[in-house]
Order: structure tokens, then C-alpha cells, then sequence
């Protein structure tokens, strides 16, 4: 998965244009909060995670559908990731240049991210799967997240505008 | 109650996700009127052409700043020449996309309008 979107942005002529902005003035600042928000439902993931394995004990009891809960703030995430991919895609394609240091390493970590989702995803539903697996890449979806928002949404509330809305 | 609609919100979200790759692999993008026809002003390209990058005041964003800019050209026809043909890896070349007439609005646009040279 990840090479396949590596190669997608590679080959395909970047648009250059806009895509969607809702409310926003601009892309850019769509993608910069949208993935924010993403941000902000991947640590709902890395508690709900974290208490499923019983590494914290908030809540006491778990609920019957804390499960629900972790997975639905997993897609939510992953739903909000798709307008932002597409338009990193679509209209600005993957950077090969590392000496342009900051759209290298976020054009690599928008791979990984995907592919680590991919396997995510093929993980929890495999019936085989060693206990240990799903933490670690789950771990890797995090903090690929993380690194994603700090070469994007950190850049541009500091470089280009904030609120920048 | 609650499982069901997280299952049925997955569906939703996979098939979003199907319809993502689609539109990847099958829209093009808005190419401007062709030659011979009314052109477009210059911020209006700019808008539907460059804002995606460089911001819709050319603040800057993926692309960098072009407001108070370009120091780097020391002539509208560099600039001119630049967008024409693009920088692999960096920006698209717009001969391709744009008309000749287009690309002069657009860089006259920059030029004048956000770069004040």
C-alpha cells in the first residue's frame, strides 16, 4: 500500500489546483485543521488502545463498547485522511528532492502512514495474529500521524498563517 | 445499537475510500479556456492554478511565498518562462494547461498585483 501510493504520486502529474476547502478560505488551510482534527481523534485511538490493554485504568470498568469507541475514532480518522491525501496527491504529488527536507520526509511519512493503516487494519481482523503485533503497528499508525502533522499543520501555523482559516 | 452503526459507518468510509483512488486515477485537471477564446483574468488563474500551492493571497503554503517575492527572476519574461516549463518534482509546468495568453496573465497577475516588482 505504501509503495503503491509512493508511486501514484511520483508518476502522476501534480494539478497543481485547489481541491475541496469547505469553509476554509483555501486548501491549505482545510487540510492543515482537518488534520489536526485527525490528530486529535488519533490520541482518542492511543487511549482507548492503551486502556484495552489495560495500560491505564480510566475507566475502571471498561464499557461494552469502549471497542466501538476505539474503532470508530480509528475511521473517523481515517475518513477525515482521505480529502487531505487526496489533494497531496492529486494536485501536489510525492517529493523526491530530500534535500527539500520537510515535503520529503512528509511525502514518505503519507506512505507509511497508509501502508501501517493497511497493515493495521489486515492485522486486527486475522485470526492469527501475535499478540504483540497489533500495539507495534498501531504504535507505528500513531506516530507516523504525529510526524505527518508536524511536517504539515505545525509548518503551516508557523510558517504560513494561524488561525490561517 | 452502537455496534451496528460503526460497522455501517465502515462501509461508508471503505467505500469513500474506493471512490478516493477512483477520482485519483480519472480527474484531470480544470484546463482553462482554450486559445482564441475570452481570457481569463489573471487572478481568477491564479486562483483556480497556483492558490492550491502558493496560497490564495501567495502567502505560500506547499509552493513558496510569491508576495513580496520573486527576487530570484529579474523579468516578468523569466517568470513567464519558469511557469511554462516547471520545475520536476517541484512545481508543474502550466504550457501544457495554459494557453500562452493565460500564462502572461497569470505571471503579470504575480508580478504585479502580489510580488510588486
Amino acid at each position: 500500500m505504501a509503495i503503491a501510493v509512493g508511486v501514484y504520486g511520483s508518476v502522476h502529474d501534480p494539478a497543481g489546483q485547489q481541491t475541496i476547502s469547505l469553509f476554509f478560505s483555501n486548501t491549505l488551510s482545510f487540510k492543515a485543521w482537518t488534520t489536526t482534527l485527525i490528530l486529535f481523534f488519533a490520541f482518542g485511538q492511543l487511549y482507548s488502545a492503551l486502556r484495552i490493554w489495560g495500560k491505564v485504568k480510566i475507566p475502571k470498568t471498561m464499557p461494552s463498547w469502549w471497542g466501538d469507541l476505539h474503532r470508530l475514532s480509528g475511521t473517523l480518522a481515517f475518513a477525515l485522511s482521505l480529502p487531505v491525501a487526496f489533494h497531496c496527491l492529486w494536485a501536489l504529488g510525492f517529493e523526491p528532492d530530500f534535500t527539500e527536507l520537510r515535503r520529503f520526509s512528509h511525502s514518505v511519512l503519507g506512505c507509511l502512514f497508509y501502508g501501517a493503516f493497511a497493515a493495521k487494519v489486515t492485522l486486527v481482523r486475522s485470526p492469527e495474529t501475535p499478540s504483540w503485533s497489533l500495539p507495534v503497528v498501531g504504535g507505528v499508525v500513531f506516530t507516523t500521524l504525529v510526524a505527518i502533522w508536524l511536517t504539515s499543520s505545525l509548518w503551516f501555523f508557523t510558517a504560513v498563517a494561524f488561525p490561517g482559516v | 445499537m452502537f455496534e451496528r452503526f460503526v460497522n455501517g459507518f465502515q462501509v461508508l468510509v471503505a467505500i469513500a475510500a474506493v471512490v478516493t483512488v477512483v477520482l485519483l486515477l480519472t480527474v484531470s485537471p480544470t484546463v482553462a479556456e482554450p486559445a482564441g477564446t475570452a481570457v481569463a483574468s489573471g487572478a481568477d488563474l491564479f486562483v483556480s492554478n497556483c492558490a492550491g500551492c502558493h496560497g490564495a493571497g501567495g502567502e505560500g503554503g506547499a509552493g513558496p511565498a510569491l508576495a513580496g517575492g520573486l527576487t530570484r527572476f529579474s523579468s516578468i519574461e523569466e517568470v513567464v518562462a519558469f511557469v511554462s516549463t516547471g520545475v520536476p518534482g517541484a512545481m508543474p509546468g502550466f504550457e501544457t494547461r495554459l494557453g500562452p495568453d493565460e500564462i502572461e496573465a497569470v505571471v503579470d497577475h504575480v508580478w504585479v498585483e502580489l510580488a510588486g516588482r
